[in-house]
């Protein structure tokens, strides 16, 4: 398998730090949010002037993540759970789903993990907690999933726009971690980019919005389509953005 | 007019086609939420509302100009309300806005028939459409700059808090911490720092040069490489403020920001004294562990040989006639080879070969007894005195070999306090008592556990020693006195008594300020009776009955055959175990069997079960030269009646060997 190629990053910024870009919320600014400073916005600026496709590339996965949670509430699920989910500010899982649904998100960073706890403190059905993407079992292994959710976890997890954070391996310890431990009839949502012909502003924009966050690799659809192992395509299975 | 049959009505179709496609284009602007099912009910909710306010009136209250169906104002600024909070995007509602308003004039509309009225109502319902949504927006983000800010506020707690850990184990590590900036200069140090280099605030260290507390040399040279190098480590003997050394692991790395810039240096230091020490006392035990079985090794062929000698000298002195010139020749070489016994005997001790005679014994009776035996060889201006506990603990020992010790330590305290670099005060001092030896205390001794010990500590004022000599203290053969005065194997002995009682041994003493020996031993007992007399060596007995001599040294065996035919015995001989059982089992009816212990291929423990087995009542006698850890004493658990040490002491020997005739065969 060909290694992905990689976007160098030039360092992770804390949430915390107003000083700097932020990818999450540049994320959020760039989905309409208000949980952003200057700099985000600059930065966003920037971005645009190389990727002007970008803040809709950020909806579509948004959407995505609306579409597939809603059709999963509709076929009966009731209990979520999310990585890398930055701040869960704007569509994201609780707002979309029914009421009463549960959802676990997590994050890398503990200050953002931090950040929104305090978003989500009124929401006695979401927990927010640090665990990174590609170790699960820091999650699994503690004593959250067991106290929110109930005894089958029969469990909708969500993937969206981490892949390319990750290295080959860290994706494919993650889906076995994960799929070993979800019950029968889980579903696992994922939302990826498919570089299998990038354009040159694909990638100067992937680069750039890296700097802000950890190094962005670069993979074809059918290398991911591996690395997801043992998880297997439902019926519509993998769609491209036209389909 | 009714509103079924009015103008807009039969427009309503278009405007709501207008706005679905309008929606349908602003898709992305929108929450998703509103998406698909609110988007499609919007385009006729919004028509209808704006039909009603053309038609029905629009204004302060419901019905406007009078019909029952208009629109109020406020109904309208609800309305813009709630479409901002389910999330209709800020260009939608403009392009909503404008498009109801070109309705209203007609626009691009084909059949439209503008109403002067219709316009102004356009616009003041759309007006205050976009007021009641941008009111409602700009309470969302008065609501989410709030939020914001408490989160913020809830992450940079967060973030302080886990700095606030960290700090505090930076600031209470064991590890002495240093940080500097990256031309070198001390901006942090951690108590631990201060307490190991002897500072008492911080301030004395700030500023500083980091090197200052590196290795001595190249201390810059490290500092301008670090960078490069990412990370150095030393050890060295560092100088305390007040002048203490002691040994210290220096290990300094740079540190770097989340991006990878270097930002300072951090320096760790770990008292490494203890360690060194510890590290010091393995090999010096292992060293005299080696020097112990090397001298083992050459004691027990030495010993083989003077057996040898000393048992035929002692014969040839019964034989020759006494005041003869040969009798005295043969008493000289008795003598000769007396020292020459002697002398293994001690390098035995050393090498804890020599079992001895265990007993309970009080060290306080030991040490009495000793020195009122010694003290005639003090001279008087020596102070002695004896500081002995009452009712001291007893332990299992030799008591000459205790007495030894204390013979062996005074000798040296002795020849301290008569050197004429000694101080004027000259003292030494003989002490006793009982020890709890506990958790902490135990560090000093590798292989000790916490219990009740038996302290003997002998103490002098005198010229004390350089730790060059400490190090090599129990070396045999190693002293500073002439060759005349002593073989050198005074404090090996002392060690090798020590130690093959399961004692400690502890040295404490610098140049000229004279030396502490201090002694463990396990206690055994509490205080009572202690030794009991020697008896007196009988004269040469006699017996009879038929003895096996097993030992693999011919001489050996032909010279114990000598002693037991000149005592009556008759004898046959073995030179190893198997020859034994055959002689053994051949009906010779022996009656002992003076078995040696140390023997190739089947040694004396094997041939001992062995025998044994073919008859559980066997007598026999073990020899031994060599022994380790008292397996010889083992032995008489096993069914030995006796051990006879090399070289024989004829008389004892005889004795030994009519007691154990005399005694009855023992059973199973």
């Amino acid at each position: 398998m060909q290694e992905a190629a990689v976007v160098p990053s030039e360092g992770f910024a804390s949430i915390a730090d107003a000083s700097k870009p932020h990818a999450g919320r540049i994320y959020d600014f760039v989905l309409g949010g208000n949980h952003n400073f200057e700099v985000d916005r600059l930065a966003a600026k920037k971005i645009l002037e190389i990727a002007p496709f970008f803040p809709k590339v950020a909806l579509v996965i948004r959407w995505f993540l609306g579409k597939a949670v809603r059709r999963l509430s509709e076929e009966g699920h009731s209990q979520f759970l999310d990585f890398a989910s930055g701040l869960p500010t704007i569509d994201h899982i609780h707002q979309i789903t029914r009421p009463g649904t549960r959802v676990i998100y997590s994050d890398i960073d503990p200050i953002t993990v931090a950040y929104g706890q305090e978003i989500l403190k009124d929401d006695p059905n979401v927990r927010y907690a640090v665990c990174e993407a590609g170790k699960p079992e820091q999650l699994l292994t503690s004593p959250l999933p067991s106290q929110l959710y109930e005894a089958s976890e029969v469990v909708a997890i969500g993937f969206n726009g981490i892949c390319w954070f990750l290295r080959d391996e860290e994706i494919s310890h993650a889906m076995k971690t994960l799929h070993a431990w979800a019950g029968k009839g889980s579903r696992l949502f994922l939302a990826d980019f498919d570089f299998t012909n990038p354009t040159p502003e694909a990638v100067a924009a992937m680069k750039l919005y890296g700097t802000f966050g950890q190094p962005a690799r670069l993979r074809n659809l059918r290398v991911l389509q591996d690395l997801i192992a043992p998880w297997k395509r439902a019926s519509g299975g993998f769609r491209s953005l036209e389909q | 007019m009714s509103p079924a049959s009015s103008p807009l009505q039969a427009r309503r179709e278009l405007l709501v086609g207008l706005l679905e496609t309008l929606l349908g284009e602003s898709i992305f602007d929108n929450r998703y939420s509103m998406h698909p099912r609110r988007l499609s009910t919007l385009a006729a909710e919004l028509a209808d509302n704006y039909i009603r306010a053309a038609e029905g009136g629009f204004g302060a209250a419901e019905g406007g100009f009078g019909a029952a169906e208009g629109l109020s104002r406020e109904a309208a600024l609800e309305e813009g309300a709630r479409l901002a909070q389910e999330g209709l995007g800020e260009k939608t509602i403009l392009r909503i806005a404008a498009s109801l308003r070109r309705f209203s004039l007609g626009g691009t509309d084909e059949d439209a028939k503008p109403a002067r009225n219709q316009a102004a109502t356009a616009e003041e319902y759309t007006s205050a459409l976009l007021e009641g949504f941008i009111t409602a927006r700009e309470a969302q983000l008065l609501r989410d700059q709030e939020q914001l800010r408490r989160a913020l506020s809830t992450a940079l707690e967060s973030q302080s808090q886990e700095l606030l850990v960290k700090n505090h184990a930076l600031d209470t590590s064991l590890n002495g911490i240093l940080l500097a900036d990256l031309e070198g200069r001390v901006t942090w140090a951690n108590s631990s720092f201060l307490s190991l280099w002897g500072f008492t605030m911080a301030a004395e260290v700030i500023d500083r040069r980091t090197t200052d507390f590196w290795t001595p040399q190249d201390g810059e040279r490290v500092l301008a490489d670090l960078p490069r190098t990412g990370g150095w480590r030393g050890e060295f003997i560092a100088e305390r403020r007040d002048g203490a050394s002691f040994s210290v692991e220096v290990s300094a790395s740079v540190v770097r920001n989340g991006i990878g810039e270097p930002i300072g240096i951090m320096t760790s230091f770990v008292d490494i004294t203890e360690r060194k020490r510890l590290q010091a006392q393995v090999l010096q035990a292992q060293k005299m562990d080696a020097l112990g079985q090397l001298a083992g090794g050459i004691t027990h062929d030495f010993n083989n040989l003077l057996t040898i000698v000393s048992g035929y000298l002692q014969v040839l002195i019964l034989d020759a006639p006494r005041d003869t010139r040969t009798h005295q020749d043969l008493m000289q070489m008795k003598a000769a080879v007396d020292r020459g016994v002697g002398l293994t005997r001690q390098l035995r001790l050393f090498t804890r070969q020599a079992s001895g005679n265990r007993q309970s014994v009080s060290l306080n009776e030991v040490a009495r007894e000793t020195w009122e035996i010694f003290k005639r060889t003090f001279p008087p201006e020596i102070t002695v005195e004896l500081a002995l506990a009452p009712s001291l603990w007893m332990i299992e020992a030799d008591s000459n070999q205790m007495s030894q010790v204390l013979v062996n330590l005074c000798v040296n305290a002795r020849d301290a306090l008569t050197d004429p670099a000694a101080g004027r005060e000259r003292i030494l001092t003989i002490e006793t008592a009982n020890v709890m030896l506990t958790e902490e205390r135990i560090g000093k001794y590798l292989t000790a556990r916490p219990g009740r010990y038996v302290l003997l500590r002998v103490r002098d004022t005198g010229t004390g020693m350089s730790p060059d000599l400490l190090e090599r203290l129990f070396v045999p053969f190693v002293t500073t006195k002439s060759a005349r005065s002593g073989t050198g194997l005074g404090l090996a002995v002392v060690y090798g008594i020590v130690t093959s009682h399961h004692g400690f041994i502890d040295v404490q003493s610098t140049v000229r300020g004279g030396t502490a020996f201090e002694i463990l031993f396990p206690m055994t007992g509490t205080p009572q009776e202690a030794r009991r007399d020697e008896a007196a060596a009988p004269p040469l007995p006699r017996g009879h009955g038929k003895i096996l001599v097993v030992d693999d040294e011919q001489q050996v065996r032909e010279l114990i055959s000598r002693v037991l035919s000149t005592c009556g015995y008759e004898t046959i001989t073995a030179a190893d175990g198997s020859d034994a059982l055959s002689l053994f089992g051949e009906g010779n009816g022996i009656d002992l069997v003076i078995l040696d212990m140390m023997m190739p291929g089947m040694g004396g423990r094997e041939c001992l079960a062995r025998l044994r087995a073919k008859q559980p009542g066997v007598r026999v006698l073990v020899t031994t030269g060599y022994t380790s850890d008292g397996s010889a004493h083992e032995l008489l658990g096993e069914g030995a009646l006796g051990i006879v040490e090399k070289p024989l002491d004829i008389a004892a020997f005889a004795e030994k060997v009519q007691e154990t005739m005399g005694r009855g065969a023992v059973g199973c």
